[in-house]
């Protein structure tokens, strides 16, 4: 019995104390202090009870009682103090300060250059005026290689041009100085293209360059996948398909499972890759790179790559259209 | 590349379906574009001929007709409005699986059972969209399988081929990578049957670098006509017109073998003479497609006896060329030289699928077995009779190229170790054989390997490590992280610099755009005083939008907020770190990251309320923001007018490295231009100055241990004098004890006794890090700032006989 009370006291207690308006209160107090409350009940019921037990019973309750009423008398004071006139709506909204958001593009280049910071990779720039030396001839592109013909790239006066991948850093990084050499080059690239949802004539890429003893492809594969998986998530699976480059022997093209449908085939993926997305182009610096360059080809090896980013950035985040990146629309920039 | 599945079928094993084939080709290099899936008909499709005609007696709009399909007599139930009696059409039967896989099932169609389907172009998968029942043309026999009157579709690939492997932009060649990843031999050529008697045109070749080989065959005997369905199909997959059987067997076999042919009239060869030579100034030509083309030494020519017949390796002439009344063809077949096809077809406009295969290069070897090929192929579908002798001048013949190649070097790029008969096993599958066997040269082995002559991109060690890298599988490769012995670099200050500026504009309210680097006309106003010569244009831009290298952000910046407004944006604020440009000094110019700050719209009424509404204070404030949080501590302002601010707002920052940066309200211009339709403020800030100024590390200074005095003061000025000025002067007067000045009120009287003055109320704060300072030190520091304000300025003070106010 003794517990049935302390339990009902508990019970008060806490109703009283959360009780946030006075039709709460009223209706805590009609539960546990009123004419049909439990502790009443007891009360009325001392009569039939035993002797030596009627003598604590009773006093426990009444000592309950009186705790009750003291708990009820607190709350009612507290809820008068805030009384409604004076009481703030604490809904209101807070007053927000402005807070800008970054370019998702320019967060995400951030992002990588971390990861490769993190592997000791060292941040190189370039202009992206360039001329053809930089961004073609000593990239084994010959007089004949298509990607000079007009169509491809915008071309200034004086036969300066835009360079039309940041692969044009590796060269410059290299004439500076001897291997060891681990950088990675972020920056605007330019192409003479189609404009559509995927194209876009100015974008960014990162490019890569790892020039030491001994590198070798299986180096870049593991370079990448540890780079893939930090960007895209641990889970990321990758692989490698032969391609072509002038300026890399073996040449790679580097692909992620899709991560839309898992590989089963959808429409970001397209139906016939098996659920592979093309990522980035890479593969090992090719001899008449090196030797353009005045490193020793026998001596040294070495690695390339480069991505493109709309392009992770539009698979990582589900942007529709390349030219959103361009427009700035403050709609858009303000989801990341 | 397009291609259709049975053409590669011709000469190796495939895959089980052309999804795998698909697969199989990526992780060989050629990843396949797209597929188009091919229709093929059900046997018991058939035809049949429609008998009666009769209305349905439940539907008005469907018939019931009687149609015989040979085996038996169909009752089907029809909605087309086109079916009619005499018909011949498509009936699929009862359990025929129609091309969309669909199986067709008995069915009652308003209580009355239809025992088939006459079939639509839709239907049949032959169209997208079709109206009403195919109706056959011809009256085919009745119960032949549709598949034998329509024919089926055979499965479209398109296969992207990269630039260095031009022998795979031929069925053959691209069957040999197909051959070598399923593991079975490639398929031979049928042989050809050549008994037939002719006189052989005497071919000289005037300079054997031009044309290293000539090989001709006449074909005698032919007719003129259309090509077979099959041909027809596969060169318009290829993307090849059919014109006639003549033609469509040269096109044929250049998209099968990858060499251009040609054919001339056998009887209009002059002489029966064929003469490879460099055209003379003066010559002419008139071509296939009737334009007559002036001729220049740069230009190969194949002529007779007298004058040109056809543009080597670029395209016929028309006097030579097949008419419907050819009946025997001299087919030649040749290899010329690329650089000279090239520069010759530039040189004449006329870019040709011939001209662009001869100057990749074709296989001087397969020169001979496309020319086979070709006559085959014309006495089959054009009756023709081969001529056993043939012509073959080859005076350019080469011996195979043999490359190096290292195992130690393998390993070492690869990443894994191969051993030397995998190698060797793997190089075979290409056709690139071993000559003689490994030997050892120091701790390494060797082997040489022959190039096929198709294999133009062979010619060093890592080509052939490429080529054992693929057909092992790249997959095979372990990927392995390594440290590297190069030692980092820290990140370049300007870069970290541009990112912390980026975060604190963030912080600020202020959204990171990126704009084109690529602009139109720049306006005048936000010229800037940049000259013509100084301004990047594209020699072949895009369009006149995309035309000039950006020299400033601003224009751009704006058109940004102008499309935000538009878009229903009541407040923006946007940064842009980026680079801009300039034509000077060549040859590359100069390129450097400036940041640009806009501020145009309303600010958010709960958010910032009452706030002042003051845009052009809110941005100069941003930026004061900023240039504190970098440890600037001090500069200087001065109004700075330039055409792309509104007369009298623009100002300057300036410290002794040079110009931090400039701001003002963007000139009634500009705001047009942009379409902003209400004013707006903007920055300029210089990334490199902000770097030789922000100090790269700070110093401790000690913290206040001792309580400021605190005065207000009040004074009034005349309307010209600056805030600026006034603080120097304060300063100036209020010695070191005087540690902080700051602005707390403006009010300028627009009326009244005052009119057309200016009070500007100070709160300043005197301390000393040593001691509380006394009433009397205070007092007389302000005697000395009002005397100061009052000689320098002629400022009164204003409030009780200039007592400033403690605060």
């Amino acid at each position: 019995m003794i517990d049935r009370i302390d339990a009902l006291a508990a019970e008060g207690e806490r109703a009283f104390v959360a009780a946030a308006s006075a039709a709460d209160l009223e209706a805590a107090r009609v539960r546990y202090l009123g004419r049909k409350s439990d502790l009443t009940q007891v009360l009325r019921g001392l009569k039939d009870l035993a002797p030596d037990v009627r003598g604590k019973v009773g006093a426990r309750a009444n000592e309950i009682r009186q705790k009750l009423e003291e708990s009820f008398a607190a709350a009612e004071a507290r809820l008068q103090t805030a009384a409604p006139e004076t009481a703030r709506d604490v809904t209101l909204p807070g007053r927000r300060p402005p807070i800008g958001h970054p370019h998702l593009l320019a967060s995400c280049l951030r992002e990588i250059e971390d990861i490769f910071a993190g592997i000791g990779f060292s941040l190189a720039t370039g202009p992206d005026v360039e001329d053809d030396r930089h961004n073609f001839g000593a990239l084994n592109m010959g007089p004949d290689h298509p990607a000079r013909a007009e169509t491809d790239t915008f071309y200034l006066n004086g036969g300066a041009l835009l360079r039309t991948h940041t692969s044009s850093v590796q060269v410059r990084v290299m004439d500076a100085g001897q291997p060891p050499v681990r950088i990675i080059c972020p920056g605007r690239a330019f192409r003479n293209e189609a404009i559509d949802a995927t194209h876009q004539v100015e974008f960014h890429q990162v490019e890569g360059l790892y020039v030491d003893r001994d590198v070798s492809l299986a180096d870049l594969k593991g370079t990448l996948d540890y780079f893939l998986k930090s960007f895209f998530g641990p889970k990321t699976e990758m692989r490698f398909c032969p391609s072509f480059y002038p300026f890399v022997e073996p040449g790679a093209s580097v692909d992620i499972r899709c991560f839309f449908c898992g590989g089963s085939g959808c429409s970001v993926c397209g139906p016939l890759s098996g659920g592979w997305l093309e990522v980035l182009g890479a593969g090992m610096v090719h001899p008449n790179v090196f030797r353009e360059v005045g490193y020793d080809p026998e001596r040294w090896t070495g690695y390339a790559f480069g991505v493109g980013i709309e392009r992770l950035v539009i698979l990582r985040h589900g942007v529709p259209d390349i030219r959103m990146f361009l427009e700035n629309d403050v709609r858009f920039l303000r989801q990341f | 590349m397009k291609v259709t599945w049975s053409w590669l079928g011709d000469w190796t094993e495939l895959p089980e379906s052309p999804e795998a084939l698909a697969m199989l080709l990526a992780k060989r290099g050629f990843p396949v574009e797209s597929l188009e899936r091919g229709t093929s008909f059900d046997p018991t499709i058939v035809v049949g001929k429609v008998l009666e005609v009769a209305p349905h007696p439940n539907a008005d709009r469907l018939r019931l007709c009687s149609v015989d399909v040979g085996s038996e007599r169909l009752s089907i139930v029809c909605g087309a409005s086109n079916v009619a009696a005499g018909q011949h059409v498509a009936v699929a039967q009862i359990g025929s699986r129609l091309p969309d896989g669909t199986k067709l099932r008995k069915a009652k169609i308003r209580s009355v059972e239809s025992q088939g389907m006459i079939c639509s172009e839709r239907e049949l998968g032959l169209s997208q969209e079709s109206e009403g029942i195919l109706v056959l043309p011809g009256a085919p026999a009745i119960g032949t399988p549709i598949e034998n009157v329509i024919g089926s579709k055979d499965t479209v690939l398109d296969v992207e081929i990269t630039s260095n492997r031009t022998d795979c932009l031929s069925v053959r060649g691209l069957a040999r990578e197909i051959a070598s990843a399923v593991g079975t031999p490639l398929k031979a050529a049928v042989p050809l049957k050549a008994a037939g008697r002719a006189a052989m045109p005497a071919v000289t070749i005037e300079n054997p670098a031009d044309c290293g080989r000539y090989m001709a065959r006449v074909v005698t005997g032919l007719t003129v006509g259309p090509s077979p369905r099959w041909l027809v199909e596969r060169i318009e997959a290829a993307g090849f017109r059919s014109i006639s059987n003549i033609v469509d067997a040269t096109n044929y076999v250049l998209r099968e073998w990858g060499q251009p042919i040609h054919a001339f009239d056998a009887s209009k060869v002059g002489g029966n003479e064929i003469r490879v030579r460099r055209a003379v100034k003066g010559e002419s030509l008139t071509l296939l497609d009737g334009k007559t083309v002036p001729l220049h030494a740069g230009v190969l020519l194949i002529a007779d006896r007298e004058r040109p017949l056809a543009l080597a390796g670029i395209m016929g002439g028309l006097e030579s060329g097949v008419t419907a009344a050819t009946t025997s063809v001299v087919l030649e077949s040749a290899w010329f030289d690329p650089s000279l096809t090239r520069s010759a077809a530039r040189s004449l406009g006329l870019e040709t699928d011939a001209s662009i295969r001869f100057g990749q290069g074709v296989d001087p070897v397969a020169v001979a077995d496309a020319l086979d090929a070709t006559a085959r192929l014309l006495a089959e579908i054009a009756g023709g009779e081969v001529a056993d002798a043939k012509v073959d001048a080859w005076p350019g013949r080469r011996e195979p190229k043999h490359v190096r190649l290292r195992r130690a070097r393998m390993a070492r790029l690869l990443g894994m170790p191969v051993t030397g008969v995998a190698a060797a096993k793997a190089l075979e599958t290409l056709d690139i054989h071993q000559r003689g066997d490994w030997t050892h040269e120091g701790d390494d082995e060797v082997g040489t390997f022959e190039a096929p002559p198709f294999r133009l991109d062979l010619e060093i060690e890592e080509d052939l490590i490429e080529e054992v890298g693929r057909v092992i599988g790249y997959d095979e490769v372990p990927a392995t992280l390594r440290a590297s012995a190069a030692t980092p670099s820290p990140r370049p200050m300007e870069v970290s610099l541009g990112d912390r500026i980026a975060a604190l504009a963030r912080g600020l309210g202020f959204n990171q755009a990126i704009g084109p680097a690529l602009v139109g006309p720049i306006p005048a106003e936000a010229r800037d005083g940049v000259a013509d010569g100084d301004i990047w244009e594209l020699q072949n831009p895009k369009s006149g939008e995309l035309k000039h290298l950006r020299t400033s952000l601003l224009p751009g910046l704006a058109d940004i907020a102008a499309r935000n407004l538009r878009h229903g944006v009541p407040d923006v604020r946007l940064v842009e770190l980026g680079k801009v440009y300039r034509a000077l000094p060549p040859p590359l110019g100069s390129e450097w990251v400036e940041i640009g700050m806009i501020v145009s719209g309303v600010p958010d009424p709960w958010d910032r309320p009452g706030s002042d509404p003051d845009r052009y204070l809110e941005l100069k404030g941003a930026v004061e923001s900023i240039l504190g949080a970098l440890g600037i501590d001090s500069w200087r302002t001065g109004s700075y007018h330039e055409s792309c601010w509104a007369s009298g707002t623009g100002v300057n920052w300036s410290v002794v490295e040079g110009r931090l940066g400039r701001m003002g309200e963007l000139a009634p211009a500009l705001v047009g231009r942009a379409g902003l339709g209400r004013p707006a403020w903007a920055a300029i800030l210089d990334l490199s100055v902000l770097s030789q100024a922000s100090p790269p590390s700070r110093r401790y200074r000690d913290v206040p241990r001792f309580p400021a005095s605190k005065r207000d003061l009040a004074v009034m000025v005349r309307p010209g004098t600056t805030h600026e000025t006034l603080v120097e002067s304060i300063r100036a007067a209020g010695g070191p004890l005087l540690q902080e000045v700051r602005l707390f009120d403006v009010y300028e009287f627009r009326d009244g006794d005052h009119r057309g003055q200016k009070s500007m109320a100070f709160a300043l704060e005197f301390r000393s890090l040593e001691r509380t300072l006394t009433d009397r030190e205070v007092e007389s520091a302000i005697a000395a700032i009002v005397e100061a304000l009052a000689s320098k300025h002629g400022a009164e003070v204003r409030g009780a006989a200039g007592e400033a106010r403690r605060a």
